[in-house]
C-alpha cells in the first residue's frame, strides 16, 4: 500500500529506493515494448505477447519484460527497445511477432543485436534531435516509481518549499517558455495576469483537445509523461495561488491517454502528491480529467472552458480573458500539455539550461509531428529555430519515392504552407508567421509534386467549415464560400475574378471573426494564393492541375501531365488488346515523332502514374515506342487529315521538335510552310545532341521525312540573319523555335586550352560524323542529360576512364534517371560534391583539372542544398580531355529588335500563347523555356501553329492547343481485372550489353517485345474509366 | 450600487461620454452614432455573433465588436472605416447566400432588419455563389413557423428563449455551416417543450420565425401601433397592437426584456385568432322561444320592464348580477352602481368572486389586523427569489409570464423550487421537488412544512396550524423525506417567494391560505413574499371596487339574472346554478356561448379591443386598454348600455 509522502525528505528516500530498484533491473535485460496508440494499432501487443511466450518457455530468469510508451517513429512501429548490460540500447523496429524467436535466441541468449532490423540511432533522424519533453517515453507511464526515480516532483518538491509563488513565475518568464499551443504567448506573463486577478478561487486547466489533422504530439506525453503534465500543473497552481482544482480537457478520440492521465492522478492522490497538505506543505491541489467530445473548436480557449462548464462548446468574444474571467467566470489559466510538461523542467533544472536549446527569441525544444510525403514520419522533438529544411531532409529523411518536396503545412488547417523556397526558414513562431503560417501546436505535413495546393486549401477549408462551431457570420458562412469558390476553380469553372473576390473575402474572415478558428481559417488560401498563385493560374486559365489531382480537368493524370496531353491510357489499353496499328494511329494524333519520343522522353506521365501507389508506374514511354516501332516496322502509314490550302506563307526558325511538329501542324492546316536550319541536319537537339545509341539517325530521319512530305519546304544550312526579312520575303509570321545550342563556360582559369570542350559542341560533331579528338581521361563537368550524354559517348570514342563531376549530391542531378544508371553501367564515374577550380594545361593541353571538394550547405531557392567549397579540399586529377556541359541558351544573334530577350538569354514569349512583343512573331521550345525534353518542343511547335493559325486567321490568340479533325480511335473501355491489379513488378525493356556497348554506337535499349508489352500494359489502371461521378 | 464613473473616449473623433462599464456600442448608441447591429438586442446577453459591429480601437491588434468591447477612458476608436465599411458589406453578402433569403415572398420583408441593411449598404447583388441549402420548415406550432431559409443565426430567438422566457426550448444544433436553430434536441416546435410565448418571433429581425396569424397581413408601417394591455389574465402585459383596416393584425409585447413586456400565447396569438361567433346585435325569444335579433329599444324595454316587474313582485333582491372580472373599472363602477343603486339589489358578484371572499377571510385570520390583498408582493419579487414555492397552479399554462419569471429566477439566481399540487401539473416536474399529496390534503402538507420550518429555525412563534409530520404522511400519502427535504430547502432559503393559484384558490378555503401565509411568514420572517396568480385581468380590480365583496351571494335565490360577460369565454362556475334557477336571465356578451343560448336577452358587447379603460393587475399596478378597433355597427359600449339601461329605469 502506498505511503504518502509527507515531507521532501520522504519523497527522497521514496526515490533513492525506487532508484534501486531500477539499477537491480538495469542488471538484467530489459525488453520495452513501446505501447503508444501507435504502437498499439501498429501490433506491439502481438509482439509484446510474443516476447513474453518465447521468453518463457526459455526459461530466460535474465529478462524483465517491461511496457514503454511511443518514442515517435511511427513509420517503423511496433517499436521495442531492448537494453542490455554489456551491449547497451538498441532499438529494433517494423517488428512482427515471427521475428520475436529470432531476437531472443541472438540478442537475449547470445548477446548479438540482429543489426539488420535495428533503428540507426546514429543517423540524423535521431542526432539531430533533442530529447526532453519525450525524455520519459522509455519509462512504463503508469508507474508513479519510475517517474519519481527519474527526478520526478522533485520541481514540485523545490517550488514548494524553496521558492515562493512569484519566484516560480519569474523562473518561468525567465526561461522564455512561450505557449506551445501555437500562440506562443508567454507561459509567465499568462500566469502573472492571473496571479494578479482577483477571486479567492482560481483554476489551471490543461489543453488536450489536440485536433489538428496530422497533429499527435500531446497524445504522445499525455500518454507516456503524465506525471510531468500532473507536476506542472501542481506548480502552476501554487504559483498562481488560490488555485485548488485543476483540469485536464483530453479528447475522447485518446481513451489511452485519458486512462493513462486518470491513472497518473490516482497514483499522485495516493502518494499525496494531489489533495490536500502535498508534501507536508498546506498547499492544496486535485486534478479532474475532462473528456472532449471531439470538437475540434474545443480547443480554442473559451469553447474548452464553455464545454467544461457543461455547455455549447462555442467560443466566445474577449475581452474578458480567461486570466480575468475564466472557468465559472473565475481567473483562469489555460496551457497546452506540452507548456505544463515543460513547467517541471525549468524548474528542477532552472531557466538557464532551460534556455540553452533554441534560439534568443524561442527557447526550448518543440516536438513536432512529421507527416505526409515524408520517409521517416513520426514525432520528433527539436530545438526551436531549427531550420525547415534540416527537419525534412535530414531528420525526416526526404521525400519517399525521390519525389520532389513542394511545400509543408505548419500548423494545421489553421496554419498556412511554406514553399520549397524558404528551407532555411528557422522553425518558430516570428519566421513562420512571417511566411504566412503558423507555429499551431505542432503538425508538420510535408507536400511533394504530387499534391495540387488549391486541393489542399481545399482540404483544410473543409475540415474548418465542418468544425467551426457556427456563430459568427465571417467563419460560418465565409469559409463554405471560400470553398465554393475553390471547387470552381478545381473543376476548372474558376476565373480569375473569383481569385480576387477569394482573396477579399479570405482576408475579411481572417479579420473579422470571432475566435482564433476563424481568424486563422483562411490561411492555407492566403498562403497557398501567396506562394502557389501561379498553380491557381493554371487551374483557372488552362484548366490544367500541375499535380494532376482535381479529378474533374482530366481524364487520367498520365495523360494530363503530358505536356501534349498523349492518351496514354488509351494507347496503353489498345498495346492490351493487341490493337498496335490503332495505339499508333492514336499516338500520332498529337504526336509527330513518335519513335524519337517513344525512346528518349523523360516521361513526366510516368510520374503521375496511379499504379506506382501499387507498385511501379507503367511503362508508358516504352509501350509509345513499341508501338510506334511496330508500325514502321510494318509499313502502316498514318495519314493525317489534311484542311484546304491556303496563300499564306509563316516560316520557322529551326528544324527541331519545335519547329517541325508547327511545320507539320501549320501544313495540315493549310499554309505555305517553310523551315530555315542553319545545320546541315534537321531534328535540332534530336538530331545533333543525342547520341546515336539512344535514338538511331535512321529512325529520326524517318520520322522527319513523314512531315517532309506532306510539304513542308525545308532549306538546310541556311541561317537566318533577321526576323524583318522574312516579313519582308511574304512571310505571314514566323516562329523561332532555334534552340538553345550554346555552351555555358564555367568560367574557371585555363579553361581555353586543348582539350577542353563544349558539351554541346562535342556531341553536335560527333553527332555530325565528324570524329572530335578526345583523349583516353575524361572529365564532364555537370549533371545534366549532356553531361551524360557526353561522358557516354566520349567512352564509346575509346575513352578509357571517364568521370562525372558534379558539384551537388547524385539525388540532385538533373538528369534523367535511367541514363545515370546506364552510364553508372558502363563504367563511368559519378564523382559528386565536387567543383573544377582550374583546368591544368602543359603546352597548352590539358593535363588535368583541380577540383574542390563541395558541401551541402543551406537551401536555395530551388529547394536544394547551396553547394560550398570545403577549405583546402583540393584535388587533381589528372585528365586529357574536360567536356564541360554546365548549362546551354540559344544563340539569339540574328534578333534585332521587337523580339525581347530575357536576362538569361532566353527569347521572352508568353508561355501559353508563344507570342512575343512582335506581331506576327512566335517562339517557343528551348529557345524560350531553356533546355528541356523533346516533348515540351513538340508541345510548344503544336501551341505555336495554334497561334500562329488564328492570328493568321484573325482571331483572338488562346492558350488551348487545337486538335481537331482526326477520326476517332475507338478505345477499350474494360477496367483491369483484379489479378491485373495485383502487385506485380515493372517490365523492363532488354537492354544491350554493357560490353558491347561501349565499342559501338549500337542501340542500346530495345523495343519491348508483343508479349512483353501487352502484358505490361495490363498493369494499367485505366484511371480514364469513369467509375461512378465524383462530388 | 455604487454611482458609475464617467468616462469619455473619442468615437470617429469626436469626444463622447458614457458611463464606465458601457460596452463601446452602448456609448455609440447613446451618442447617436449609428453602428449597425444583427445579433445584438437589448435586454439580450450580447455575444459578438454577426460582426457588423466590428470597430477600429486604437492599440487593439484586431479589429473588435463594438457590441462586446468594454469602453474605457481615453478609449479612442473608430466605426466606420473604408475597411470597416467593406467588411460589412462583404458579411451582408454571405449573409445573404448563405441560405435562401427570397424577400420577394417573405413574411418579413419590409419589417425585416437584414432586408434593411441590405438597402442601406446598397447591396444590389452578391458576388459570392448561392449555396441554396435544403432547410426544413417547422410549421407544426399552431401559430409559429420556423423558416430556416430565412434565418441568420442571430441567435435572438435562442437568446430570448432561454435568457427571457427561460424555458431553453430553443438552442443551436450542429454546428459549423450546418448550424440549426432547434427546438428541444431538434424536434418539431410543435412537438417540443415550446411554451408559444412568441417571444422568438418577436426578436427575430428577418422572417425566420413568424406568426401565422399575422403573416402577410401588413407591414409595420401600414398599419398603427397602439400601446395597450392585455387583460387576458392578472398579470397585465403591456402590448403593443398592430392595426390595419380596423383589423389586429398583430400583437407584440412592449419590450421582451422589460417588466411586463413580455406576452404569452394568449396574449400574443389567441387574441388574433379568436373565431368564436360574435353577438352583433341584441337578441330576444320569439313567440316560439327561439332568439331573434331586435332593436336596442325593443331589448331595452324588456329588460326594464322584467327588472320593474321583479322588483315589485319580489322585491330588488330578485335580481342579481354578475360581471366578467374582464371588464374595465370603468364597467365594473358602472354595472355596480346600476346594479345596486339603481336596480337596487345587493346580490352583485363577479363570476370568480366567491374565491377572494375566501382569499380575503384566510388573509384577515393570519394577519388579524384586517389586512387585505396589499400584503401580496409583486410579481418582480420572484425575480430576486432563491427559492419560489408554488402552489397549486402552473404558471406556465394560466399565467405564462409569471411562469417566465420563476424559470429565469431558477436560470440567473438559481433559485429552487418546489412546487405542490395534487394535480397533474407539467410544472411540477420543473420543480427540485414535486410534493403531489392526495386530494384535498394540501393544508395538512401546508401545515407540516410550516411547523418543520418552525422548528428549524427555532421560532418561537407557534401556531395551532402545525401538523404533525406522521399526521401528514398519513394523510398525503408523500414519503416522508420528501417532505424533509422540502422543509429544508424553505428554512434555507434567504428570499422565499410563495406563488399560488387556482388550484388553491379554487377550493375557497380560508385555512388553506392562512396556513399558507403563515408558512411564508415563518420562512422569511424579515417579510413575506406572497403572490396570488388571479385568473382574470381585472380580478384585483374588481375586488378593490367592492364589486365582489358581497358575502350573503350564496343566500342568492334570484328570480331574474343580469350577466355582464363581455368578451370571457363561458366556464361553468358556482353562479351557473343561479342563472339556472332563475326565470329571466339577461346576457351581455360578446360572442355567442352555452350561456347566450339560453338567455332570455341577449345584448352584444364590444371585445377587448373595442374598449377602452382602466386595470388592476393581480399585483395591483394600474393599467389602460386602449380602444383599438371599431366595434360593429350594432355594438355598443358596455359602459352606455348600461347608463341607457339606467335611465330608462
Amino acid at each position: 500500500m502506498a505511503k504518502r509522502l509527507m515531507s521532501v525528505e520522504e519523497l527522497n528516500k521514496f526515490k533513492a529506493v525506487a532508484q534501486k530498484k531500477l539499477d537491480e533491473r538495469a542488471k538484467k535485460i530489459q525488453v520495452k515494448v513501446h505501447l503508444g496508440t501507435c504502437g498499439i494499432a501498429g501490433g506491439a501487443k502481438f509482439v509484446q505477447e510474443a516476447f513474453v511466450k518465447e521468453v518463457a518457455a526459455r526459461k530466460l530468469s535474465n529478462v524483465i519484460i517491461t511496457e514503454a510508451a511511443c518514442i515517435g517513429p511511427c513509420e517503423r512501429e511496433p517499436v521495442v527497445t531492448v537494453i542490455h548490460p554489456q551491449k547497451g540500447r538498441v532499438i529494433y523496429c517494423n517488428l512482427t511477432p515471427e521475428q520475436v524467436p529470432t531476437i531472443v535466441e541472438k540478442h537475449l541468449i547470445k548477446s548479438e543485436p540482429v543489426t539488420e532490423w535495428l533503428l540507426d540511432l546514429e543517423s540524423p533522424t535521431f542526432k539531430l534531435q533533442h530529447i526532453r519533453i519525450m525524455h520519459n517515453q522509455d519509462i512504463d507511464p503508469m508507474s508513479i516509481e519510475e517517474y519519481i526515480a527519474r527526478d520526478g516532483y522533485q520541481a514540485l518538491a523545490k517550488a514548494l518549499t524553496q521558492m515562493k509563488p512569484d519566484d516560480v513565475i519569474s523562473e518561468v518568464t525567465k526561461a522564455g517558455l512561450r505557449g506551445r499551443g501555437g500562440a506562443g504567448f508567454p507561459t509567465g506573463t499568462k500566469w502573472s495576469f492571473v496571479r494578479r486577478a482577483v477571486g479567492d478561487e482560481k483554476f489551471v486547466v490543461c489543453n488536450g483537445d489536440e485536433g489538428d489533422p496530422g497533429a499527435y504530439m500531446n497524445r504522445a506525453v499525455l500518454e507516456g509523461n503524465p506525471h510531468s503534465i500532473l507536476e506542472g500543473m501542481a506548480i502552476g497552481a501554487y504559483a498562481i495561488g488560490n488555485v485548488r482544482r485543476g483540469y485536464a480537457y483530453i479528447r475522447a478520440e485518446y481513451p489511452l491517454a485519458i486512462e493513462t492521465f486518470n491513472h497518473a492522478l490516482e497514483q499522485a492522490r495516493e502518494y499525496g502528491l494531489l489533495g490536500k497538505n502535498i508534501l507536508g506543505t498546506d498547499f492544496e491541489f486535485d486534478l479532474t480529467v475532462f473528456p472532449g467530445a471531439g470538437a475540434f473548436v474545443c480547443g480554442e480557449e473559451t469553447a474548452l472552458l464553455a464545454s467544461i462548464e457543461g455547455k455549447r462548446g462555442n467560443p466566445r468574444q474577449r475581452p474578458p480573458f480567461p486570466a480575468n474571467k475564466g472557468l465559472l467566470d473565475k481567473p483562469t489559466t489555460l496551457n497546452n500539455v506540452e507548456s505544463w510538461s515543460n513547467i517541471p523542467l525549468i524548474i528542477h533544472h532552472g531557466a538557464d539550461w532551460w534556455g540553452s536549446a533554441g534560439s534568443e527569441q524561442c527557447k526550448g525544444t518543440k516536438t513536432f509531428c512529421l507527416v505526409g510525403k515524408i520517409n521517416n514520419s513520426g514525432l520528433i522533438e527539436v530545438p526551436l529555430s531549427t531550420p525547415l529544411g534540416q527537419i525534412i531532409f535530414d531528420i525526416g529523411g526526404g521525400i519517399p519515392g525521390g519525389k520532389k518536396f513542394k511545400a509543408i503545412q505548419i500548423g494545421g488547417p489553421s496554419g498556412g504552407c511554406i514553399p520549397i523556397g524558404h528551407l532555411n526558414t528557422p522553425v518558430d513562431y516570428e519566421a513562420v508567421t512571417k511566411l504566412g503560417a503558423i507555429m499551431g501546436s505542432g503538425g508538420l505535413i510535408v507536400m511533394d509534386e504530387n499534391n495540387c495546393m488549391v486541393d489542399v486549401a481545399k482540404f483544410f477549408l473543409q475540415f474548418t467549415r465542418d468544425e467551426a462551431c457556427g456563430k459568427c457570420t465571417p467563419c460560418r458562412a465565409g469559409i463554405p464560400k471560400m470553398l465554393e469558390i475553390l471547387s470552381k476553380i478545381t473543376q476548372g469553372k474558376g476565373s480569375m475574378e473569383d481569385l480576387a473576390v477569394l482573396s477579399e473575402l479570405a482576408e475579411m474572415v481572417g479579420s473579422a471573426s470571432l475566435c482564433g478558428l476563424g481568424q486563422t481559417a483562411p490561411n492555407p488560401v492566403l498562403s497557398t494564393l501567396r506562394h502557389f498563385h501561379a498553380e491557381y493560374e493554371a487551374h483557372i486559365i488552362d484548366k490544367h492541375c500541375p499535380a494532376a489531382v482535381c479529378q474533374p480537368l482530366f481524364k487520367a493524370p498520365c495523360q494530363h501531365t503530358c505536356p501534349v496531353e498523349l492518351d496514354c491510357p488509351g494507347y496503353v489499353s489498345l498495346i492490351k488488346e493487341g490493337k498496335y496499328a490503332d495505339a499508333y494511329k492514336l499516338i500520332r494524333q498529337r504526336l509527330p515523332f513518335p519513335m524519337s519520343v517513344g525512346r528518349v522522353c523523360d516521361h513526366p506521365c510516368e510520374v503521375k502514374c496511379r499504379r506506382a501507389q501499387v507498385d511501379e508506374s507503367v511503362s508508358i514511354r516504352d509501350l509509345k515506342r513499341m508501338a510506334a516501332d511496330y508500325a514502321y516496322e510494318h509499313g502502316i502509314e498514318f495519314v493525317p487529315p489534311m484542311k484546304p490550302r491556303r496563300p499564306e506563307r509563316v516560316a520557322i526558325v529551326g528544324a527541331g521538335p519545335a519547329g517541325l511538329t508547327a511545320a507539320y501542324e501549320l501544313v495540315r492546316e493549310g499554309y505555305n510552310v517553310t523551315v530555315f536550319e542553319s545545320l546541315p541536319v534537321a531534328g535540332g537537339m534530336m538530331a545533333v545532341a543525342i547520341p546515336e545509341y539512344r535514338l538511331p539517325k535512321k529512325i529520326l530521319q524517318a520520322e522527319i521525312d513523314n512531315i517532309l512530305k506532306l510539304g513542308v519546304e525545308l532549306k538546310l544550312n541556311t541561317k537566318v540573319n533577321d526576323i524583318d526579312s522574312l516579313f519582308k520575303e511574304g512571310y505571314k509570321a514566323v516562329f523561332i523555335s532555334c534552340g538553345a545550342h550554346k555552351g555555358d563556360k564555367m568560367g574557371i582559369s585555363g579553361e581555353d586550352v586543348e582539350g577542353v570542350f563544349d558539351a554541346i559542341e562535342y556531341l553536335r560533331e560527333l553527332n555530325l560524323g565528324k570524329k572530335p579528338r578526345i583523349g583516353k581521361k575524361v572529365a564532364v563537368v555537370g549533371g545534366g542529360n549532356s553531361a551524360i550524354d557526353a561522358a557516354r559517348d566520349s567512352l564509346r570514342q575509346g575513352a578509357e576512364e571517364v568521370h562525372i563531376l558534379y558539384r551537388r549530391e547524385r539525388r540532385d542531378m538533373p538528369a534523367i534517371d535511367e541514363e545515370i544508371e546506364a552510364a553508372e553501367n558502363e563504367g563511368i564515374h559519378v564523382d559528386c560534391l565536387t567543383a573544377p577550380t582550374k583546368v591544368l594545361s602543359q603546352g597548352g593541353k590539358v593535363t588535368g583539372l583541380e577540383c574542390i571538394r563541395m558541401e551541402l550547405k543551406g537551401f536555395d531557392s530551388s529547394g536544394r542544398r547551396t553547394p560550398q567549397p570545403v577549405k583546402g579540399s583540393e584535388y587533381t586529377i589528372a585528365v586529357d580531355t574536360v567536356i564541360e556541359a554546365i548549362g546551354q541558351r540559344p544563340d539569339t544573334s540574328f534578333i534585332k529588335d521587337g523580339v525581347k530577350i530575357a536576362k538569361g538569354g532566353t527569347i521572352t514569349a508568353d508561355p501559353r500563347t508563344l507570342a512575343t512583343d512582335q506581331p506576327g512573331v512566335f517562339a517557343g521550345g528551348d529557345a524560350v523555356t531553356g533546355p528541356k525534353t523533346v516533348i515540351w518542343a513538340v508541345s510548344a511547335g503544336q501551341r505555336a501553329a495554334t497561334s500562329i493559325n488564328r492570328y493568321l486567321q484573325g482571331k483572338p490568340l488562346s492558350p488551348f492547343v487545337e486538335r481537331d479533325g482526326y477520326e476517332p480511335i475507338e478505345i477499350p473501355s474494360i477496367a483491369p481485372t483484379e489479378e491485373e491489379v495485383k502487385e506485380r513488378a515493372r517490365m523492363h525493356p532488354t537492354e544491350l550489353d554493357t560490353k558491347e556497348r561501349k565499342s559501338s554506337f549500337k542501340e542500346v535499349v530495345l523495343a519491348f517485345r508483343p508479349a512483353e508489352g501487352r502484358e505490361e500494359a495490363s498493369r494499367c489502371l485505366r484511371c480514364d474509366l469513369e467509375v461512378g461521378g465524383e462530388e | 450600487m455604487s454611482e458609475r464613473k464617467e468616462i469619455t473616449l473619442t468615437i470617429n473623433g469626436n469626444q463622447v461620454k458614457g458611463k464606465e462599464g458601457d460596452t463601446i456600442l452602448e456609448i455609440c448608441r447613446a451618442n447617436d452614432i449609428y453602428v449597425p447591429t444583427l445579433c445584438y438586442m437589448e435586454g439580450l446577453s450580447y455575444v459578438g455573433a454577426c460582426r457588423l459591429c466590428v470597430v477600429e480601437i486604437e492599440g487593439e491588434r484586431r479589429i473588435n465588436p463594438a457590441c462586446t468591447y468594454p469602453a474605457r477612458d481615453g478609449q479612442v476608436v473608430k466605426t466606420h472605416t473604408p475597411n470597416l465599411e467593406k467588411y460589412r458589406r462583404l458579411i451582408l453578402e454571405l449573409m445573404f447566400t448563405e441560405r435562401n433569403h427570397h424577400c420577394f415572398y417573405c413574411v418579413a420583408s419590409g419589417d425585416c432588419e437584414l432586408q434593411a441593411l441590405a438597402y442601406k449598404y446598397q447591396m444590389d447583388h452578391a458576388r459570392y455563389p448561392y449555396t441554396f441549402p435544403s432547410l426544413p420548415t417547422d410549421t407544426l406550432n399552431e401559430y409559429l413557423v420556423i423558416d430556416h431559409n430565412r434565418c441568420i443565426l442571430c441567435g435572438h430567438c435562442v437568446r430570448t428563449c432561454g435568457e427571457v422566457v427561460g424555458n431553453h426550448t430553443l438552442d443551436f444544433g450542429r454546428r459549423g455551416w450546418r448550424t440549426l436553430v432547434v427546438a428541444d434536441l431538434n424536434q418539431p416546435l410543435g412537438q417540443s417543450s415550446c411554451i408559444t410565448c412568441g417571444a422568438c418571433e418577436q426578436a427575430c429581425p428577418t422572417g425566420a420565425i413568424f406568426s401565422k396569424a399575422s403573416a402577410y397581413r401588413g407591414r409595420t408601417s401600414e398599419g398603427q401601433t397602439i400601446n395597450s394591455l392585455c387583460s387576458l389574465c392578472g398579470v397585465g402585459c403591456e402590448t403593443k397592437v398592430l392595426v390595419k383596416d380596423n383589423n389586429v393584425i398583430r400583437i407584440d409585447g412592449t419590450e421582451l426584456a422589460g417588466p411586463k413586456g413580455q406576452l404569452c400565447i394568449k396574449g400574443r396569438f389567441q387574441q388574433v385568432y379568436n373565431e368564436n361567433q360574435r353577438v352583433t346585435t341584441p337578441m330576444m325569444r320569439d313567440r316560439a322561444g327561439a332568439l331573434q335579433p331586435a332593436s336596442w329599444d325593443e331589448a331595452f324595454k324588456l329588460i326594464v320592464d322584467k327588472i320593474k316587474d321583479y322588483r315589485e313582485r319580489y322585491g330588488a333582491v330578485s335580481i342579481a348580477g354578475y360581471a366578467s372580472s374582464l371588464c374595465p373599472n370603468e364597467t365594473l363602477e358602472i354595472f355596480s352602481k346600476f346594479m345596486r343603486k339603481t336596480v337596487g339589489t345587493s346580490y352583485l358578484d363577479t363570476l370568480d368572486g366567491s374565491s377572494y371572499r375566501a382569499m380575503a377571510k384566510g388573509i384577515s385570520a393570519f394577519s388579524k389586523n384586517g389586512k387585505g390583498m396589499e400584503i401580496e408582493s409583486p410579481l418582480e419579487a420572484i425575480l430576486d427569489a432563491d427559492c419560489v414555492l408554488v402552489v397549486g397552479s402552473n404558471p406556465l399554462e394560466t399565467h405564462p409570464v409569471a411562469g417566465c419569471y420563476i424559470l429565469r429566477a431558477r436560470d440567473r439566481k438559481k433559485a429552487n423550487l418546489i412546487v405542490i399540487d395534487s394535480r397533474p401539473n407539467n410544472f411540477g416536474f420543473r420543480g427540485d421537488i414535486w410534493l403531489r399529496p392526495n386530494e384535498d390534503t394540501e393544508d395538512a402538507l401546508i401545515g407540516t412544512l410550516a411547523g418543520l420550518i418552525a422548528k428549524k429555525i427555532k421560532s418561537a412563534e407557534k401556531t395551532l396550524r402545525f401538523v404533525s409530520l406522521a399526521k401528514a404522511v398519513e394523510l398525503t400519502g408523500i414519503d416522508k423525506t420528501m417532505i424533509q427535504q422540502a422543509a429544508n430547502i424553505l428554512s434555507n432559503a434567504k428570499n422565499l417567494v410563495v406563488v399560488y393559484g387556482d388550484g388553491v384558490l379554487e377550493k375557497k378555503s380560508p385555512k388553506l391560505i392562512a396556513r399558507l401565509l403563515d408558512l411564508a411568514n415563518l420562512a422569511s420572517p424579515e417579510g413575506m413574499k406572497v403572490i396570488s396568480l388571479k385568473p382574470k385581468g381585472n380580478s384585483r380590480g374588481a375586488w378593490e371596487l367592492g364589486v365582489a365583496n358581497q358575502n350573503g351571494m350564496a343566500k342568492a335565490k334570484p328570480k331574474m339574472v343580469y350577466v355582464l360577460m363581455c368578451d370571457e369565454e363561458f366556464e361553468t362556475g358556482d353562479w351557473v346554478s343561479l342563472v339556472d334557477q332563475s326565470e329571466f336571465l339577461v346576457i351581455q356578451a360578446s360572442y355567442r356561448s352555452p350561456l347566450t343560448d339560453c338567455a332570455d336577452v341577449v345584448l352584444p358587447s364590444p371585445i377587448w379591443a373595442e374598449r377602452k379603460g382602466k386595470y388592476v393587475s393581480l399585483d395591483g399596478k394600474v393599467g389602460h386598454s386602449e380602444k383599438v378597433l371599431e366595434p360593429p355597427a350594432d355594438v355598443q359600449d358596455d359602459v352606455e348600455v348600461i347608463n341607457k339601461l339606467a335611465k330608462k329605469l
